[in-house]
């Protein structure tokens, strides 16, 4: 159930069937609910195991009803500081001491995700921003709710109690039901077929990584190896993402979108705003604005800004490192984040003051500048994978056997490669997007639609039988 | 204040910031629209927004700003 697979379509089938019966907010309340229970149910049937996170989330309801009921400005930043170290307790971050963590087994899958979501809550009403008391049905469909349990979108309260509690449901025409079919069948094609397929690929290069001899072999072997977990990610992340943002349609509810062609970015810092992007967007009204709003006032000075803002991303981007993972790889990949968001941050000013506005925008409009800018971009972030897929030793071994020269030929590789390979899709895609039929393009037409989906929900059910294999794991569940 | 003063003054805040005189303010005009409407220029413009106008603002009402038009509205609701 807790994977892109036919029992959670199943699942969200019965769901839906139930959820329509009828309009009425308080139903559609209560099958929510109990489709919440039945999903965590599925996903570990020992209540026992439940305990911390529903103690979690029971502090977050008190504590949001101490803040809308005006508890003060010191209780409110208790609370909040309370909630992140219930949170880095329960994650058993490393540098918490032994003694404190509880040894036996319980359960953190979608803890990360309401975390999210429980400080948001706390933030707004402290901040007015919640028009109505919080009932407790509410949050607790807002905080377990089975679509975005998983693997987010991190939707607002206040967009999800617009369509949960409307007096009439979001309307669902053939068309809204049709483009929601598409996305769950895309989604799951994503994960079940390009996803697989991918993995399969980089699990083959890792296993016969230490038989390869020649410098070409151990040259291709690193550069599979680093450059495929991306495009793997991508198709399963945001593979899940197009299934719930589908089926969620059907319980009318509109999730965000999380994803926007991220490998079209142009640098590392656009790269992010297309990249799960719920979660940058959090990151950026809850600790990026804040901070640089706090750092600007503090030191209110045009020339530093630039540094200034750095800083903050810097801070913003480490923490997306360790929220992650609890162990030093992932504050790593955080320190790697912030460092390539803050670098582009600085360059660019930089930039922007040596050639003026104008002369940086026609620079990033340039056809060399722009595409190897994005090969570069894409080279980072694979780069600083190695951190979020695996582990010091298995990187030291990677290093060991290929070669720290070889190694560093293959990011060039990589980069080389990214660079034409992305450009020759932007501009097929241009091209694709170019034939037009009654003005609009004959590739997002719906008879082109049609029989693209029906292509790949044909495809992923074929390789799903024909695999026998349980469906891909989903990346994001274990954060 | 009515919504033409706010308007006015925001129009100020803009051509500060944006260091572009070009700028025609409409409710509808969003980061989407100008070039340099970035992360660091938005917090430039709200903090030359809150001296302009007297006010303060908080991370959630930042958050929530869609564009120019979510922004007066919001001063509005300050000031008056």
């Amino acid at each position: 159930m807790g994977t892109a697979s036919f029992q959670f379509l199943g699942f969200a089938a019965i769901v839906i069937a139930v959820f329509n019966i009828s309009r009425h907010v308080r139903w559609r309340q209560m099958v929510l609910l109990i489709a919440n229970v039945i999903f965590l149910y599925f996903l570990s049937n020992q209540p026992m195991l439940w305990v911390p996170l529903a103690g979690f989330l029971a502090f977050g309801f008190v504590s949001l009803r101490l803040i809308q009921n005006r508890s003060g400005k010191a209780a409110y930043l208790l609370m909040l500081v309370a909630g992140i170290a219930a949170f880095v307790w329960l994650k058993k971050y490393t540098f918490v001491p032994s003694p404190l963590i509880m040894h036996w087994r319980y359960i953190t899958v979608g803890l990360s995700y309401i975390f999210f979501r429980v400080l948001h809550l706390m933030i707004d009403a402290e901040n007015n921003g919640l028009e109505e008391p919080v009932s407790l049905l509410s949050y607790l469909n807002y905080t377990l709710n089975f679509t975005t349990f998983l693997s987010g979108p991190i939707q607002r309260y206040q967009d999800f109690a617009r369509y949960q509690l409307a007096p009439m449901p979001l309307e669902l025409d053939i068309t809204d039901a049709g483009k929601a079919v598409e996305r769950i069948v895309i989604g799951f094609f994503k994960v079940n077929v390009i996803s697989l397929l991918l993995s399969m690929q980089q699990t083959r290069a890792l296993n016969t990584l230490h038989s390869a001899g020649s410098l070409e072999s151990r040259l291709w072997h690193g550069a599979i190896i680093i450059a495929i977990y991306p495009l793997y990610l991508y198709c399963n992340f945001s593979g899940y993402i197009d299934m719930v943002i589908g089926i969620a349609r059907f319980l009318r509810i509109e999730l965000p979108e999380n994803f926007n062609r991220p490998f079209a970015a142009g640098n590392f810092m656009a790269f992010w705003s297309r990249w799960h992007i719920t979660l940058s967007e959090w990151l950026k009204n809850y600790v990026y604005n804040p901070l640089l709003m706090a750092s600007m006032r503090r030191y209110p000075s045009r020339a530093l800004e630039p540094f200034l803002s750095a800083f903050a991303i810097f801070v913003t981007f480490f923490l997306v490192g360790v929220w992650h993972g609890q162990t030093s790889e992932f504050l790593f990949f955080g320190v790697l984040q912030g460092s390539g968001v803050a670098a582009v941050q600085i360059y660019q000013s930089m930039v922007t003051k040596k050639i003026g506005k104008k002369g940086y925008k026609a620079l990033t409009s340039n056809a060399v500048y722009r595409p190897v800018c994005r090969g570069l971009t894409f080279a980072w972030f694979a780069f600083t994978l190695l951190w979020f897929w695996s582990n010091w030793t298995q990187i030291g071994d990677l290093i060991h056997t290929v070669g720290p020269l070889v190694l560093a030929g293959s990011l060039f590789a990589i980069f080389a490669g990214a660079t034409l390979a992305l450009e020759a899709w932007e501009r097929m895609r241009a091209l694709v997007m170019a034939v037009e039929i009654g003005g609009d393009p004959l590739a997002l037409s719906r008879y082109t639609r049609t029989v693209w989906n029906t292509a790949a929900a044909v495809i992923a059910i074929a390789v799903t039988l024909l695999m026998n294999a349980p469906a891909p794991e989903l990346v994001y569940k274990a954060f | 204040m009515t919504t033409e003063d706010v308007y006015k003054k925001l129009a100020v805040s803009f051509q500060n910031v944006f260091d572009d005189d070009s700028i025609v303010l409409t409710p509808e005009l969003s980061a989407s629209d100008v070039d340099e409407w970035d992360s660091l220029a938005h917090v430039r413009l709200m903090l030359t927004v809150e001296k302009e106008f007297g006010v303060k603002f908080s991370a959630p009402e930042i958050g929530r700003l869609k564009n120019v038009g979510d922004l007066a509205a919001l001063i509005q609701g300050k000031v008056n």
